[in-house]
């Protein structure tokens, strides 16, 4: 038989309510659907076709797959009426008539017709003894095949500990050494990297004691909370209800420029002098820098408008270091516009 | 299962135990010879989507009972679309001037097909066409403007 039509399998087609649906419904009939395609396509030849186009195929063969689980609800539905959960053959032979009851067959009539010879039995049998076999072309394996699942390990394999608490079925705790803190068993176990040494320390900023947090402890969760808890700042309980004395607040009257150094300094005294810094003295005094005006960046206007009032040194200066390699790139794009007063490239 | 069945073939029948036997036997026989006979539906295929319908049954010869009647139906439909086509092809074509000769092949079609499924209660339409845009099916001066 040879196949006709330009259609590709997957085309979309529209079905009864005018919504696209692909043609092989769900992934999980494609393979059905392509052996009952094989099917369909053996019966059409037998019956006599030579040619046919691809669409009757799939039709026919989605058919025939419909029929397969038509009758077998049919019935199941028989045997359960019949208080059974596996199927008889009268079940199937009773769910065949029902299917040919449209057309009819014969002995339809009788109400007390014998099911061993009922007339879709003698049609099947003329079938199966008249008609030229065709066999299935080619061998397929029973499907669908399940794949083994991988067995996690469990409670009762991997952990040495037995405990009465916690069922056999859960999953097995994770190494110890990856939880416990242990400084020790954390480098044997756990390779890490080597990482940079930061410049400030925040372990030593919020250190209660003054030393390293990484300290062995005991070997109870009780105590290591407790530990844990003096540690940290925030886990610190909270202040019982009564008065306290508060140190009074200072309020600065006078607006001076604050630098990082100056806030950080406790910090940088705590930890050593660790803090790289890139300058020694910042200067008051700042060279002056001439700037285009007009061209229309929001950076330019606040500059601008800095430069003019004279505030430049009331602004906080966190940002100290991004504004210096700010300056240092408009002081290059100028340089390069003098040079260039033809080309210039906007700020 | 075979002893089941006297319940359902007694009541039913009236030719008292002497027909039941032969029925049974008959039946017996028939289902005997589906094992000899491989349909061209395969049993993985049908055991498959039996399943899925809830249908438990350890017996191979009812898997080959319901394909063999699948088989019967689908080649039912087959025969009901050949003779659709066949007539197709007989009849007399309206105008003889035409270029080429009515083609004798026998092609399965989807209109052959759907009058042949209509009987059995399927109704299968197939779309003359697919509109992806707007100017599909209509007069090439329309779609030029």
């Amino acid at each position: 038989m040879t196949y006709g039509g330009g259609d590709a399998a997957r085309e979309p087609q529209l079905d009864s309510q005018n919504t696209l649906k692909p043609r092989i419904s769900t992934t999980t009939n494609q393979y059905g659907h392509a052996v009952s395609r094989i099917s369909v396509t053996q019966i059409l030849e037998a019956t006599g076709f030579e040619h046919s186009y691809r669409r009757p195929i799939d039709a026919l063969a989605d058919v025939l797959l419909r029929y397969i689980s038509h009758v077998g609800k049919l019935s199941v539905s028989y045997a359960n009426m019949s208080g059974r959960i596996q199927c008889n053959v009268f079940d199937v032979i009773l769910a065949l008539e029902e299917i040919a009851s449209v057309h009819g067959f014969a002995g339809q009539s009788d109400p007390n017709h014998s099911l061993s010879s009922s007339g879709v039995v003698l049609d099947l049998w003329r079938v199966v003894g008249k008609e030229r076999e065709v066999p299935f072309a080619g061998s397929i394996a029973r499907f669908p095949v399940t794949r083994s699942r991988q067995v996690e390990t469990s409670q009762d394999t991997e952990n040495e500990v037995e405990w009465g608490h916690i069922p056999d079925w859960l999953p097995s705790f994770p190494d110890p050494s990856t939880y416990t803190n242990n400084s020790v068993s954390n480098e044997s176990s756990v390779p890490r990297k080597q990482m940079e040494r930061p410049h400030f320390s925040f372990r030593k900023f919020f250190s209660v004691n003054g030393s390293d947090g990484l300290a062995p402890i005991g070997n109870t969760n009780v105590e290591r909370e407790n530990e844990m808890v003096q540690r940290n700042p925030y886990l610190v309980p909270p202040l019982p209800h009564r008065e306290r004395q508060v140190s009074d607040m200072t309020i600065p009257s006078e607006r001076k420029a604050v630098s990082v150094f100056e806030t950080f300094a406790p910090v940088i005294e705590a930890s050593g002098g660790e803090i790289v810094e890139e300058r020694g003295v910042i200067s008051s005094k700042r060279p002056a820098v001439r700037f285009r005006i007009g061209v229309g960046t929001k950076s330019m206007s606040k500059m601008l408008s800095l430069r003019d009032t004279g505030m430049k040194e009331d602004l906080w200066t966190v940002k100290e270091e991004e504004m210096d390699s700010k300056k240092r790139r408009a002081e290059m794009i100028l340089k390069e516009s003098m040079e260039k007063p033809n080309e210039l490239a906007q700020l | 299962m075979m002893s089941g069945s006297g319940n359902s073939s007694g009541a039913a029948s009236t030719a008292g135990a002497d027909g039941r036997h032969d029925d049974d036997a008959a039946l017996t026989e028939f289902l005997s010879s589906l094992m000899d006979y491989t349909p061209t539906i395969p049993d993985e295929l049908v055991e498959h989507y039996l399943g899925r319908s809830g249908f438990n049954c350890p017996d191979l010869r009812l898997t080959r009972l319901v394909a063999v009647a699948t088989q019967k139906f689908i080649s039912d439909i087959a025969s009901d679309a050949l003779q659709h086509s066949k007539a197709r092809v007989a009849a007399p074509i309206k105008d003889n001037k035409s270029k080429q000769p009515k083609d004798k092949r026998l092609v399965l079609t989807m209109e052959d097909l759907s009058k042949a499924l209509r009987e059995y209660g399927v109704n299968l339409k197939h779309p003359e066409y697919f509109a992806d845009s707007p100017l599909t099916g209509t007069d090439p001066p329309t779609r030029e403007e």
